[in-house]
């Protein structure tokens, strides 16, 4: 008893304590509080209490007593018994007497049996609420179906730049709006990073790779010489030219789009060539595509006035997804259809999350639970890729010539009149078919020789297998045959030879000018789109009414117009994804680019300015920074003309992100999540930029870009996965396995395991951010893993090409190479004596000679290298 | 000022709850510096000391030492499973006229639509329970059923966070991580928080589910791989051996505290050093732990595993067993993911027959072992989803349920729990909770009793408040399910 009085004591004085801090904080940039409680926060205390107590019978579904309290107007309003709230008079408000139970007997709200009554503190924050005058914010309503307002549904705006106290921190107007937040808290910026931080701080940002050496030296050694210049800029500029700036980016990409090359499930069969999507992306990156013209190109590639077999390529997009090839598949027509709307919500929801931070997906069985989106809203986005067929056989998934729709009109016209002349080209040969048969000079088999020459309707069933078994044999004898003029010459004249030369010559240029890369995409294969029913409940089964291709009607409304213009097919295709994508990319359009800027933002930061970077409706977080961020939507659009390097060069030229990420313990007590970025954040690197930097550092890295996928080592232990564990995965091959990260083969059901314990992310759905856990596991693969242990050899030799004076020499240029900086003493004594003891007990236990020992001691020092924290987390 | 922090635990007082206690001064700092080379400030330091060899005390004792929770992801069927409601045949193909409106977040869904699965009355006690479970209504006077639960939400990620962390939105640490940050290790050479995903794929949101939160990253749930070896790379590299792994780490940990040093205190830089001495030790013992082919073949047979329905989650329940043996505080098993979870809009009874088959036999086999083994009454299981379904239909040719939380059931078995009894009820269609309602925090409250902790005083210090995982609502510990 005594103790649960005590802690309760403890915990009311707790309570008044941090309510007494926490009004400190507020005080900061608000007016006095009105009391020496502290000012009641009708959003932070009061409207929480309503909701778990109140909501259930007085709120959106239901209404007892006429009486609702969750909206402002309704609650102050009152209900069948009248006002309830009376601002500034708690005692008359039966809203104190209700929950206090004061009132007429078991009148106590909530009922007894539908809820616990509030506590007394609880209903003494509601009194003194009503007493300093019931505040209650506006735009702090729950809002729901009919209710359009959404923060990100307004159209972007671009504030004035925030005035400042401390001007001189200011480099562009980033620093303003986020030194601006500091300043109204309290809070200072950390102070700019060292030269070395920030040089590799960009490079590992932009590039997914340390700095090289030489790179560290020039880039040092010119602010030593020049020191009012910071070169900083240039460095920025050079990182952002660089291939390796697209290798490392698309990556973010490739996790957003859902990119893999299988398609998951239990057969998990091979996307063929999928990886010319994900080197699209690497180029486009690199060429700085304008992301308008990016959006376009992957919504609608084919459908561009200017398309060519890159933009084709690139719609890609639609196709990367996990896909059921049993079901897809299946013989049984229900099956078929259910996959079908899989698929088809796979790519309702990846775009709306993509490009617009909407979570579409959520209306497919009903309206959105949260925000303003129909089911109708979701099957006019359906309607959109209705269209769009997958070429396969079965399972197997095909590829398909990355043709522009016209084009191809005239490839299959041309491939029409190859067939014709190959017909023609048969009938002029058949003396010179005839005559090889008969002469002997065929080297086919006899009995293949004899059922050739029996008349194609008198053959029998075995003359047929083996004509068809050695057709083409034969017809690569004739070809072969047509090129010895004395044999053409025998069998065939010379008219007949010149209009078979003709014909041949027809076929090569019709084959040369229709020569199109192949591509893993879909098409679509008619102009005229099935029809799409709003499905009741999400139920193929149950259609209900049609629907025309639109977008989200909210958004339509809120932009002040009707929906866009969706245009009429042309004469291939329905013009339906040109004409959303031409809605997502029109520059007033108010998610397109709000959404991508945060998540430019993010990948820079480690946390968006909206922290929930796919979701931008009512379940999504608010903007740390809601200025900042229309700040940059808008100069995104027009002043950087939509170019992404633009704005990664303003972002990163900024003071706020030359900030150093030293800990500042009173900063940290104020706002530990840094939400309003009062150091750069600290973060591990994701496993690409791990390995690559591994890979680097060790003098293995591949530099070749593009190309199908390799392979890297998967111990026999973790490959029992899929549908056919033996064949999965193949052979291991060093040269190729040394290349990036990126250009990993993704099998959706066998994740490389060196990828998956560091994080890799989820490939079955829109990964808008990596998990950055710290576990056991991923010690132990760094530790004892093969990849790291192989690097670790390498980077001992290549110490000893490079630094052939000895340990000392090795252990210097190894802590450059892995960490930027030199050893401090005491660092370099620590390894010199590790590397002493190492090779030392080799030589004794082992019986190595002393070079060899030297060598394997170096080997071990080079693991712990690679195992840092500091080659992990990058100041 | 610093008294009311004289606290229930002073000594898991973290750096910055000193600072802000202390008046945010740095002049404190070296002190701070000291408390923690004396092992104190533990959690955040990373000595050896925090990293688990300290016991911590609980509050009272403790029912049960470790836990098992078996997660079934998507949300289950109560009226199919635990909550018999003959109600339903009577009102089959009616509507539902009642103040709430059926289905997630009040929009009208369907019918009532009937369990296709008969009810039974099990064991002395006659707790009823659908033939979905049939091995499982073996050990019926062991279950403590929940009817009443209700839960926040009817979404999945919020819904799967809030039955993990007590809250809809991410950040809050796990209940693994709170039983972590009271308890301590029982082994200090195995992680003390085990997470195994469905081999189709995780839970929604993915590691949020097993965060540490704003508690050191230390606290975290391990990841096991979900097909294959559970954890790879448990070999030294040829011809380093454990001796010489410990020389590296020795340097490793040198380097790294330097680092740290010169950086202030970091979490994840502290954690990162802590996860290299749990591997370090996990190497000694963890590959024999995880060694299901050790077991017999009766007992593998036991859990299923030579069926391929039961072999993923059987493989899992032995799994889980063995690491119970050894000391891991919290296992929690996933029982579908990725594209295949039992969230059964579809085809409810097709779907629920097919999970129930593939955990039934291997929940019934892990009972059945703990028992025979004499750690039943010190294990906790639990077993739920982040919700139930409704008591209608979706489709009309095959019943698909949707999403519920106004009222679903759970149940708790072993250390502490009086079993054979259900407590709670719903209405007469098995929709709504409306007898002894039961939140996710009062269960989380619950766990924590009977884990020897008292909810209102396990805090951590975080944005200037004491956070509990009960969270800041009066919560209470459901008595009645306490032996």
């Amino acid at each position: 008893m005594l103790v649960a009085a005590r802690s309760t004591l403890r915990r009311l004085l707790l309570t008044s304590l941090c309510a007494g801090w926490a009004a400190c904080l507020v005080a900061a940039d608000r007016p006095k509080p009105v009391d020496a409680r502290g000012k009641v926060d009708f959003v932070r205390h009061i409207q929480p209490l309503l909701r778990r107590h109140c909501y259930q019978c007085h709120g959106h579904d239901v209404q007892e007593g006429s009486l609702r309290l969750d909206l402002k107007q309704r609650a102050m309003a009152g209900g069948d018994h009248g006002q309830v709230i009376v601002p500034g008079r708690s005692g008359q408000s039966l809203l104190v007497t209700l929950i206090s139970g004061t009132g007429p007997a078991a009148r106590r709200m909530p009922p007894v049996d539908e809820g616990n009554p509030l506590s007394p503190a609880q209903i003494a924050l509601v009194r003194d609420w009503i007493d300093a005058g019931a505040q209650w914010p506006a735009g702090v309503d729950p809002v729901r179906q009919g209710n359009d307002s959404l923060w990100s549904f307004a159209p972007v705006r671009r504030p004035p730049v925030p005035q400042v106290q401390d001007r001189g921190w200011l480099r562009n107007p980033i620093d303003a709006f986020v030194l601006a937040r500091l300043e109204s808290a309290g809070l200072k910026p950390a102070p700019a990073a060292d030269h070395l931080s920030l040089i590799r701080r960009a490079t590992f940002d932009l590039h997914g790779l340390p700095p090289t050496v030489e790179d560290l030296d020039r880039f040092l050694a010119e602010r030593a010489q020049r020191p009012s210049r910071s070169g900083y800029e240039e460095l920025v500029d050079r990182l952002l030219a660089s291939p390796h700036y697209g290798e490392r980016w698309a990556r973010h990409w490739l996790d957003l789009v859902r990119y893999a090359d299988s398609n998951g499930y239990e057969v998990d069969g091979e996307k063929p060539l999928a990886w010319k999507y994900r080197d699209y992306v690497i180029r486009a990156l690199n060429r700085d595509v304008t992301y308008d013209r990016f959006v376009m190109e992957q919504l609608a590639g084919d459908e561009l006035p200017d398309a060519d077999p890159e933009t084709v390529i690139a719609t890609g997009f639609y196709r990367v997804g996990p896909w059921d090839a049993e079901r897809g598949a299946s013989v049984q027509p229900s099956e078929m259809v259910a996959e079908m709307f899989n698929e088809l919500d796979d790519m309702v929801s990846t775009t709306s999350q993509v490009f617009l931070g909407l979570t579409m997906g959520c209306a497919r069985c009903h309206d959105h639970k949260f925000d303003p989106l129909s089911s109708k809203d979701y099957y006019s986005f359906v309607a959109i890729f209705r269209p769009l067929t997958r070429q396969r056989n079965g399972r197997a998934e095909l590829t398909r010539p990355a043709v522009p729709p016209p084009a191809l009109k005239e490839k299959n016209a041309a491939d029409q009149r190859i067939g014709q002349l190959q017909g023609q080209l048969r009938s002029l040969t058949e003396p010179l078919r005839t005559g090889l048969l008969n002469s002997g000079r065929s080297k086919l088999p006899a009995d293949a020789i004899a059922a050739l020459k029996v008349p194609a309707d008198k053959r029998s069933d075995n003359q047929r297998q083996l004509v068809k078994r050695y057709a083409s044999s034969f017809d690569k004898e004739v070809t072969a045959a047509l090129k010895q003029p004395q044999l053409a010459e025998k069998y065939l004249s010379a008219t007949v030879r010149k209009q078979i030369a003709d014909g041949q010559s027809e076929i090569g240029q019709l084959r040369g000018r229709f020569d199109f890369p192949a591509g893993y995409f879909f098409y679509e294969p008619s102009p005229q789109s099935p029809v799409t029913h709003l499905l009741k409940r999400g139920n193929p089964n149950q259609p209900g009414a049609v629907v025309e291709p639109a977008v989200p009607a909210a958004i339509a409304r809120q932009l002040g117009r009707s929906q866009p213009e969706f245009e009429t097919a042309d004469a291939f295709t329905s013009r339906r994804r040109i004409s959303l994508a031409r809605w997502i990319t029109a520059p007033d359009n108010p998610l397109t680019a709000r959404v991508f800027v945060n998540r430019v933002w993010q990948y820079h930061f480690g946390s968006g300015l909206v922290r929930t970077p796919s979701d931008y409706g009512r379940r999504g977080q608010q903007p740390t920074h809601p200025e900042l961020l229309d700040w940059l939507a808008d100069w995104f659009v027009h002043d950087a003309g939509q170019s992404i390097k633009k704005l990664h060069r303003l972002i990163m030229t900024s003071n706020t992100y030359r900030m150093s990420k030293r800990m500042h313990h009173e900063s940290a007590a104020k706002d530990p999540d840094n939400r309003l970025l009062w150091r750069f954040p600290y973060r591990r690197l994701e496993v690409e930029a791990i390995r690559d930097a591994m890979l680097a550092v060790s003098g293995q890295l591949q530099p070749t870009l593009y190309g199908p996928g390799m392979y890297p080592h998967i111990p026999e232990n973790a490959r029992r996965s899929g549908y056919n564990p033996q064949s999965v995965w193949k052979a291991f091959d060093e040269r190729s396995a040394s290349r990036r990260t990126i250009y990993a083969y993704v099998k959706r059901t066998l994740i490389v395991p060196f990828l998956d314990t560091l994080d890799f992310c989820d490939t079955t759905r829109s990964a808008d951010r990596r998990d950055s856990t710290v576990v056991a596991p991923q010690a132990l693969e760094l530790l004892n893993g093969e990849f790291v242990n192989r690097q670790a050899r390498h980077f001992a030799e290549r110490l000893r090409r490079q630094a052939a004076r000895g340990i000392d020499q090795q252990i210097l240029l190894g802590y450059r190479l892995a960490v930027g900086r030199p050893p401090t003493d005491t660092e370099q004594a620590t390894l010199r004596s590790y590397w002493d003891v190492e090779r030392g007990g080799l030589m004794q236990t082992r019986k190595m000679a002393e070079d060899q020992a030297g060598l394997e001691a170096t080997v071990r020092l080079c693991r712990i290298l690679l195992n840092l924290n500091e080659f992990v987390y990058v100041d | 000022m610093t008294e009311f922090v004289a606290n229930r635990t002073p000594c898991r007082l973290m750096r910055r709850e000193c600072l802000w206690q202390w008046g945010s001064g740095f002049a404190t700092l070296p002190l701070i510096e000291l408390l923690a080379a004396d092992g104190c400030l533990a959690a955040e330091t990373g000595s050896k000391a925090a990293a688990g060899n300290r016991s911590y005390a609980p509050h009272f004792p403790a029912r049960a030492k470790q836990v098992v929770f078996f997660f079934l992801n998507g949300g289950p069927s109560q009226v199919d499973t635990f909550d018999h409601k003959p109600a339903l045949k009577k009102y089959a193909g009616k509507d539902y006229h009642r103040k709430l409106q059926i289905g997630s977040n009040g929009r009208p869904v369907g019918k009532l639509a009937p369990s296709p699965f008969p009810f039974r009355k099990h064991g002395q006690s006659g707790l009823e329970i659908s033939s979905l479970f049939p091995q499982v209504s073996r050990f019926a006077d062991d279950l403590c059923v929940i009817r009443s639960m209700y839960a926040d939400t009817p979404t999945h990620s919020p819904g799967i966070l809030q039955m993990n962390s007590g809250s809809v939105v991410t950040g809050r640490p796990s209940l693994g991580a709170w039983l972590s940050y009271g308890l301590g290790a029982l082994n200090d050479n195995l992680p003390r928080y085990v997470v195994m995903t469905d081999h189709r794929g995780g839970p929604r949101g993915g590691a949020a589910a097993w965060t540490s939160g704003f508690m050191p990253a230390a606290h975290q749930g391990t990841l096991f791989r979900s097909q294959g070896a559970p954890i790879l790379n448990l070999e030294t590299p040829a011809g380093v051996g454990l001796p010489g792994q410990r020389r590296a780490l020795d340097v490793l940990r040198q380097l790294n505290s330097r680092h740290l040093q010169q950086r202030g205190s970091e979490s994840e830089l502290t954690a990162r050093m802590q996860s290299y001495e749990l591997a370090y030790r996990m190497q000694t013992g963890a590959a024999e732990a995880v060694d299901v082919e050790a077991e017999s073949q009766q007992t593998k047979d036991l859990y299923g595993l030579s069926q391929k329905q039961t072999s993923y989650f059987g493989r899992q329940c032995l799994l889980t067993r063995r690491l119970l043996e050894r000391g891991v505080r919290y296992v929690q098993l996933y029982s579908g993911g990725g594209p295949d979870s039992w969230d059964a809009h579809e085809d409810c009874p097709d779907n629920h027959l097919r999970h129930a088959t593939e955990i039934d036999q291997p929940i019934a086999a892990l009972i059945d072992d703990l028992k025979q083994r004499g750690m039943w009454d010190e294990t906790l299981l639990i077993w739920g989803g982040e919700f139930g379904r409704t008591p209608t239909s979706e489709g009309v040719d095959k019943p698909g349920r949707d999403h519920n939380h106004y009222g679903f059931s759970m149940w708790l078995a072993g250390g502490g729990v009086r079993g054979g009894q259900a407590i709670g009820a719903t209405d007469e269609v098995g929709f709504k909770a409306v007898e002894n309602r039961v939140h996710v925090s009062d269960l989380h409250a619950t766990i924590l009793h009977l884990m020897g902790l008292d909810h209102e005083l396990l805090t951590y210090f975080h944005e200037g408040l004491e956070q509990r995982l009960s969270g800041v609502q009066p919560r209470r510990v459901l008595r009645e399910v306490l032996a």
